[in-house]
């Protein structure tokens, strides 16, 4: 078997100061809790991320892991712990990391190129020479025939691929996807999954996702993270060695899957019912 | 507005009738259809004609049988020369103004008013949205301004300014701002959270985050309330011209009351509602043009 398990439990040692953290940790939390108000988000999470890794982020609905990738992006600051990427303290959203949502978003007043220009442009890029990047850019995943057109011209799949290219174009070292295929159909889901992974190969960027779709968590993942809600904690990390591609018949990743279906069942049914709910429910 | 869930592909509106029906007999096909075209292609216009032209007519036969005086309700056939002949008039000598001229003077104040009234809704509501302090300070205070009636403020407006335009800016001004800068600070707040991320991960600075995403994005909702503030412009200048600032459309009717000239008051009449409508209709189109992206959807 292919497959590692960490118990939480035996989680990597915390570092003993924040300016000491792991080189070859892409991002670290240390002990972070994040509260909203009287809603604890997560608490008392800790994570390495190892750079130019593929970790995939899996839970119950509110356990935090939208929070989490808003810390890792630097628009939330943690309650408490800290939040670093490549040693150095998060304070603010960085050059460095790109953010991909559910819904595209892009934006519907600009032309393609445009939006695809648009971190381009942010970064001080003259607005001739950004739009000719972005038609390069855009030409590389045949899409160069929308690239004057406003995205409201695309299909659901080609925004959600405009989307990736521009978060690709500032060449991120981070990048942080929350559950980006989930607005797809299954066809363009695995289409999109083939060309993350292509492009994610290319640019040796570390990735952190976060799915709802077990399938696609094994598909992808170098490691696993599973959380429990609420408040979010990591309940088990798991490191998939199976090389790629994979196929969803590999025995060892169905097994894993079949163990981790069952925790994900249970956890949200934690998280939809109490526990006399949950009582009635056994004893009938 | 989150675009995102819309499709755009939606077929032509006129496609899918058609080829549901079943092919009627060659000859008849083509007359209804074309028929059809013609009403939906000038249908409304066209409708909006007739109803006129009834109602004027019933207007003028009524005048003609005696049901209600012509001096109270000028019948067309006496409004309608009236207009043409140039004598929509006030005052005399150098003081003589025509109606061209009053329909100008209006419309200038509603114009300074609606763009100084934009320019500070969107100025405070950006103070209001950066500052969180204001928020609490300031908004509070606008909200209770909005409500109030325009023509309030005329007394003031004549006391701080005087008669004349600035007066009559002044009270536009003060009509439309409040509910102008509430809106405007509802259309940003309803900015989808996910674009200021993109856009601040994307390394958007503040500047260039309200140029490039609030504004386009709030765009939509700030052109319909650009339009809905019209109005609201509209009447409050009216109102002012007629309580007190002794110029522009309003004070023409005013002045036709107090000469018992109601051909006059008529001509006013006809004159708002026209101006009302064109000025609407060009609002309309500003906003297609201005906010493109929101039809294609
Ligand atoms: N900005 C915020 N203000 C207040 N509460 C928030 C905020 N963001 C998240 N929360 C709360 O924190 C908890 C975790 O939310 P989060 O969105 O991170 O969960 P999630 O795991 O991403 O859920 P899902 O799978 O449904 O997307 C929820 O209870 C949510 O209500
Ligand atoms: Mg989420």
């Amino acid at each position: 078997m292919n497959v590692r398990l960490t118990a939480p439990g035996e989680a990597p040692a915390m570092p003993a100061a924040r300016t000491v953290a792991t080189s070859n940790a892409a991002v670290e939390f240390g002990r972070v809790t994040k509260s909203f108000g009287d809603v604890t988000a997560i608490e008392d999470v800790s994570l390495r991320v190892p750079a130019g890794e593929f970790t995939v982020l899996i839970g119950p609905s509110g356990c935090g892991k939208s929070t989490l990738l808003s810390l890792a992006a630097g628009l939330e600051a943690p309650t408490e712990g800290f939040v670093t990427a490549h040693g150095r303290e998060v304070t603010g959203p960085s050059r460095d990391t790109a953010l991909i949502f559910q819904q595209h978003n892009l934006f519907p007043w600009m032309t393609t190129e445009a939006n695809v220009a648009y971190g381009l442009r942010s970064r001080g890029m003259a607005r001739r020479e950004a739009l000719a990047r972005a038609r390069e850019l855009l030409a590389k995943v045949g899409l160069s025939d929308f690239a004057k057109k406003p995205p409201t011209a695309l299909s659901g799949g080609m925004r959600q691929r405009v989307a990736l290219v521009r978060a690709f174009a500032t060449e991120p070292t981070l990048l942080l996807m929350d559950e980006p295929f989930g607005a797809l159909d299954h066809q363009t889901r695995k289409i999109m999954q083939a060309y993350l992974l292509s492009t994610w190969r290319d640019s040796g960027a570390t990735v952190v996702m976060v799915t709802h779709d077990l399938d696609e968590a094994l598909m992808l993942a170098d490691r696993l993270v599973l959380f429990t809600g609420q408040p979010g904690r990591i309940a088990e990390t798991l490191d998939i060695a199976a090389p790629r591609p994979r196929s969803r018949d590999d025995p060892g990743l169905r097994e894993i899957g079949t163990r981790l279906e069952r925790h994900l069942a249970a956890a949200a049914e934690a998280a939809e019912f109490t526990e006399a709910e949950r009582a009635r429910l056994a004893s009938r | 507005m989150t675009a995102q869930a819309a499709t755009t592909h939606a077929p032509p509106a006129d496609a899918a009738p058609e080829a549901a029906t079943p092919p009627p007999p060659r000859r008849a096909a083509a007359a209804p259809s074309l028929s059809r075209r013609l009403v939906r292609r000038f249908g409304t216009p066209l409708s909006f004609v007739f109803a006129w032209a009834v109602l004027l007519g019933l207007w003028e036969l009524g005048a003609a049988a005696g049901w209600f005086s012509d001096r109270i309700l000028p019948p067309p056939s006496q409004t309608i020369p009236f207009l043409l002949a140039g004598e929509a008039t006030v005052g005399f000598g150098t003081q003589r103004t025509g109606l061209l001229e009053a329909i100008g003077v209006t419309l200038v104040r509603i114009s300074v008013g609606l763009v100084l009234g934009l320019v500070a809704a969107i100025g405070v509501a950006f103070l209001i949205l950066q500052v969180k302090l204001l928020r609490a300070l300031v908004l509070p205070i606008v909200q209770s301004i909005a409500p109030i009636s325009p023509v309030a403020w005329v007394p003031f407006a004549i006391a701080i300014v005087g008669i004349g335009d600035p007066a009559a800016i002044f009270v536009v001004f003060m009509a439309i701002f409040g509910s102008m800068c509430c809106a405007a600070v509802a259309a940003f707040d309803s900015v989808p959270q996910e674009y200021r991320k993109v856009a601040r991960s994307l390394g958007a600075g503040t500047a260039e985050m309200w140029r490039t995403v609030l504004l386009p994005a709030a765009a939509p909702s700030l052109m319909t309330m650009v339009r809905m503030s019209f109005f609201a412009a509209w009447m409050a200048v009216l109102a002012g011209e007629m309580a007190g600032i002794n110029s522009g459309l309003g004070y023409l009717i005013i002045m036709g009351q107090q000469m018992y000239n109601m051909k006059l008051v008529m001509v006013g009449i006809i004159a708002i509602g026209v101006v009302g409508f064109a000025l609407d209709r060009l609002l309309l189109l500003a906003q297609r043009r201005i906010v493109w992206w929101e039809d294609a959807q």
